[in-house]
């Protein structure tokens, strides 16, 4: 965190800026190039890429691991789905609902963690997933059980109905929720949020409610997250129990702990990554959750410092310039604190 | 009478957790690693057997293989890839998912996605006539005597025997452990090819009762982490009691709440764990 | 009794059936300088967490500045005016100077509520840290991460956290913990120099520094009060000296 937190060098920032600019307007002008399996495979780069960036307030910058993130996707998923199909609310209302789906889901976590730690926290976040994943799957009046919803169509969108047009209004949307998430990490409560993961007995001597803010933690989390299952309900047009199962909450894991759960975009790097891999794999090979497996027994073995942890540890050696990367990866200190109970108030010999 | 058949079947379905628990408890408890792959193995446990079975037409023979060879399955996994990561939980969590997502698919190719049943041991088929108005299946009755008996086998070997210690120890410092002449590797090697064992055994009686096919893996294993969770970590006894609960709660919620059958387990199990992190019978370990 | 900054009656802290703290009573007069000193063991380090909010004792009261804060937890006996330190560093050690600065100032009033807005940019929160980084001669370290410092200057930086909320009750665990002799008289002078208003508690096993910084001394002995008294009195008490140096009894 420190590395993209600190300006070590005064040519950073600018550098930084005009990388990001590079960045925005290749993808802006690539719907003109490339064909449309292209860039529907880099929508969906850019949705799970913001669930990714979600998850991480939690996961990496919170220093919560949870394994019941599908949830907070799935839900957007299916209040977008629902409303857009069953009812007649504007587009802008059924992203308001959406995203306070999210947002209510985020507190109902956040509140039921409160006082989990470590491995707790992640069996709990599981349980509460897995509550969530059978509401969807047996309450088939409602969600379509099993076979899910399939007629959703993008007429209410405020962008015309065709792929590069709402890869456009994907890029904006996600665009702002990262800059907005970005936002929020840097103002007093997003460091509340990374004080967490540092420190919770120094936070709470400082005089910060820790409670309060590990819910403001899930809570914006969760907004965000179901705002990517949103986009996702759109770009498929349609959902169904898949977007609410553990694997998906592990592969989300995965994407933070690949591109480096200790950076604000190393989650949407591991997305890209893996997203990519998928797509050039499955063209050989009808074995594509078997080289997935693959991925994550080599992410847990040798990458738990991610992609962009091993990139800081590169420059380091050769420059030894700049600030040094994170001393342990989150993947390592998260780990999860031995296996006793936790008491609402820490007790030091 | 309704009840008490529900009742059973609760039980039958708690009897088959724990077996399927029992493993995880095992690795769990003694090990501290977690290993998420347990699913996995129960399936590759029940498509062998059945396999052997279809071949061979000998059931106990096939179960015995089929165990042994997962067993022997489970100690290569642990050997060469969760060796590394002791003590790192969240590494082993990613790890052992991507080693069931790799079993899972791999079953998937060779037999093919539609659900298979290993064949139940001649004699349990069939009924036992309980009542005048109520019959109950042979093999769910041998499965809740089965999960009492292995209960009370692995807590008594636990208690009564070093290994438990000698494990625990070496899970704390392998260098002491080593020192005084536990030989660390070999025991690892050995609590988790018990464990992958244990499992692959609730495979071929889980496919028995419920059949398999390469997706259910990961239903069967989060239902046992529960177990495990609720019960306590590392205690067989609150791992029985927690699964005739999850047990019972599954029968009663799919009969009387059939649209909210998978919330009636998990939402209680949250709300449980929120309050009571350490389950029923869990101790407070301080390292 | 609002002349007493912290106050401790009947305190009894237990884990289980381990009576860590019985009957444990203080009285800590505003502006005063108070050494809790006591073998390992003793229950020092959790009479600091019951006192500090990190512990709610089984039997007894807590007071800080005239209120009853026994119920009360840690975070809010800070923004009431209570501050501490920790025995082992206890910084947000992957954050920079600067910042573990500037977090700790933000917990002041609505700063903590922005999201909105950069850290720094919040009301004058970088002119305060700047400040703060300029009066304890941290201006240079300003950008490196906590863990980059070295163990004497991470225990300053304890000590400046705890002085940027602008305390009015200090407590310091053990600060010259680990420090060799210059870095650990170099502490002992900064404390010293604190402001008069500001009442310190701090646990000490450095009798140079005790004789140095003390008012009043309390010695506290398997979990009880021994003896509460001047310095010079508690090194000729006879009870503590039994303790420190004669009798074969386990801390």
């Amino acid at each position: 965190m420190s590395r993209t937190w600190t300006a070590s060098r005064v040519d950073r920032p600018a550098k930084a800026a005009l990388l990001l600019v590079a960045i925005i307007v290749v993808l802006a002008v690539l719907p003109l190039f490339i064909p449309s399996f292209s860039l529907f495979l880099l929508t969906r780069i850019l949705i799970l890429g913001l669930f990714a960036t979600a998850f991480n307030i939690v996961f990496g910058l919170g220093g919560m691991p949870s394994l019941g993130h599908a949830a907070f996707f799935g839900i957007g998923a299916y209040v977008a789905a629902i409303a857009t199909t069953r009812t007649d609310l504007p587009f802008a209302a059924v992203l308001v609902l959406a995203l306070a789906a999210g947002t209510v889901l985020g507190i109902v976590f956040g509140l039921f963690n409160l006082r989990a730690r470590g491995i707790y926290l992640l069996l709990l976040t599981l349980a509460l997933a897995q509550a969530v994943y059978g509401l969807a799957f047996q309450q088939v009046a409602l969600t379509g059980g099993d076979n899910g919803i399939s007629d959703i169509t993008r007429e209410s969108l405020p962008v015309p109905d065709s792929l590069p047009s709402y890869y456009w209004f994907t890029m904006v949307v996600v665009g702002l929720s990262v800059a907005a998430m970005w936002t929020v990490l840097r103002s007093p409560v997003g460091m509340a949020i990374i004080g967490l993961r540092e420190s919770e007995s120094r936070l709470a001597a400082t005089g910060y409610r820790v409670g309060l803010y590990r819910v403001i933690a899930f809570a914006l989390s969760g907004a965000f997250s179901a705002l990517a299952g949103l986009l996702d309900a759109f770009l498929l047009g349609s959902v169904s129990p898949s977007k609410l199962t553990f694997l998906l909450s592990a592969e989300v894991m995965v994407f933070a702990i690949l591109g480096g759960a200790a950076y604000f975009l190393g989650p949407f790097l591991g997305a890209a990554v893996v997203l990519c891999l998928e797509f050039y794999v499955s063209t050989y090979t009808d074995r594509w959750t078997t080289v997935l497996g693959i991925v994550y027994v080599l992410t847990a073995l040798f990458m738990r410092d991610g992609l962009l942890g091993r990139l800081a540890r590169l420059r380091r050696r050769r420059g030894r310039t700049g600030a040094a990367p994170p001393a342990d990866s989150p993947a390592d200190e998260i780990d999860i604190p031995p296996l006793a109970a936790v008491a609402v108030q820490e007790s030091q010999t | 009478m309704a009840t008490v058949s529900n009742i059973l079947n609760g039980l039958a379905f708690g009897s088959l957790l724990f077996l399927v628990a029992s493993g995880l408890t095992i690795t769990f408890g003694l090990m501290r690693t977690i290993n998420l792959a347990h699913g996995g193995f129960y399936l590759v446990g029940g498509y062998l057997a059945a396999d052997l079975f279809g071949r061979t037409g000998d059931y106990w023979s096939s179960l015995v293989i089929a165990v042994l060879v997962t067993g022997v399955l489970g100690m290569l996994v642990e050997r060469f890839l969760l060796h590394r990561l002791l003590n790192l939980e969240l590494p082993q969590i990613i790890l052992t998912v991507g080693v069931a997502l790799i079993m899972g698919d791999l079953l998937l190719a060779q037999y093919g996605g539609s659900p298979i049943s290993p064949p139940a041991p001649v004699g349990l088929d069939g009924a036992l006539n309980i009542s005048d108005t109520l019959v109950f299946p042979k093999l769910r009755a041998f499965l809740i005597v089965l999960a009492l008996a292995l209960a009370a086998l692995i807590t008594a070997f636990l208690r009564f025997s070093s290994v438990g210690a000698k494990v625990r120890s070496a899970v704390d410092d392998q260098e002491i452990a080593r020192t005084i002449g536990i030989r660390v590797p070999v025991i690892f090697l050995l609590v988790f090819g018990a464990g992958t064992a244990l499992a692959a055994f609730a495979g071929v009686w889980g496919g028995a009762l419920t059949s398999l096919s390469p997706e259910s893996g990961f239903d069967i294993l989060l239902l046992a982490l529960v177990v495990v969770v609720v019960g306590g970590l590392g205690s067989v006894p609150g791992a029985l009691i927690a699964a005739f609960a999850v047990g019972l709660l599954d029968q009663f919620g799919k009969v009387l709440f059939p649209e909210w059958s998978l919330f009636t387990i998990y939402a209680p199990v949250a709300l449980f764990l929120a309050f009571r992190p350490r389950g029923l019978l869990g101790k407070v370990e301080a390292r | 009794m609002s002349d007493m900054a912290l106050v401790a009656r009947g305190v009894e802290a237990r884990f289980g059936s381990f009576v860590a703290n019985q009957d444990v009573c203080l009285e800590v007069p505003v502006g005063e300088r108070r050494v809790l000193i006591g073998p390992n063991g003793a229950g020092k380090s959790t009479l600091f967490n019951v006192l500090a909010g990190q512990l709610r004792p089984s039997r007894g009261t807590v007071e800080l500045l005239g209120h009853d804060v026994t119920r009360m937890p840690a975070y809010r006996r800070a923004r009431r005016g209570l501050a501490r330190t920790f025995q082992l560093n206890n910084l947000f050690n992957e954050l920079t100077v600067r910042q573990n600065i500037e977090i700790t100032l933000a917990s002041r009033g609505a700063a903590r509520a922005v999201f909105w807005r950069d850290l720094g940019s919040v009301r004058d929160i970088r002119a305060g840290s700047d400040a703060l980084l300029d009066a304890w001669e941290f201006s240079d370290l300003a950008d490196l991460p906590v863990t980059e410092l070295s163990y004497g200057q991470q225990r300053v930086m304890e000590i400046v956290l705890a002085m940027s909320t602008q305390p009015r009750v200090l407590l310091l665990d053990e600060p010259t913990a680990g420090l060799a002799a210059a870095d650990a008289a170099r502490l002992t002078r900064l404390v010293a120099e604190l402001p008069r208003d500001i009442t310190i508690v701090m646990i000490e096993h450095d009798m140079d520094v005790v004789f140095a910084l003390a008012d009043q001394v309390t010695v506290l002995h398997q979990g009880k009060v021994l003896a509460d008294d001047t310095p010079e009195r508690v090194a000729v008490d006879s009870g503590v000296l039994q303790v420190y140096l004669g009798g074969g009894e386990d801390a």
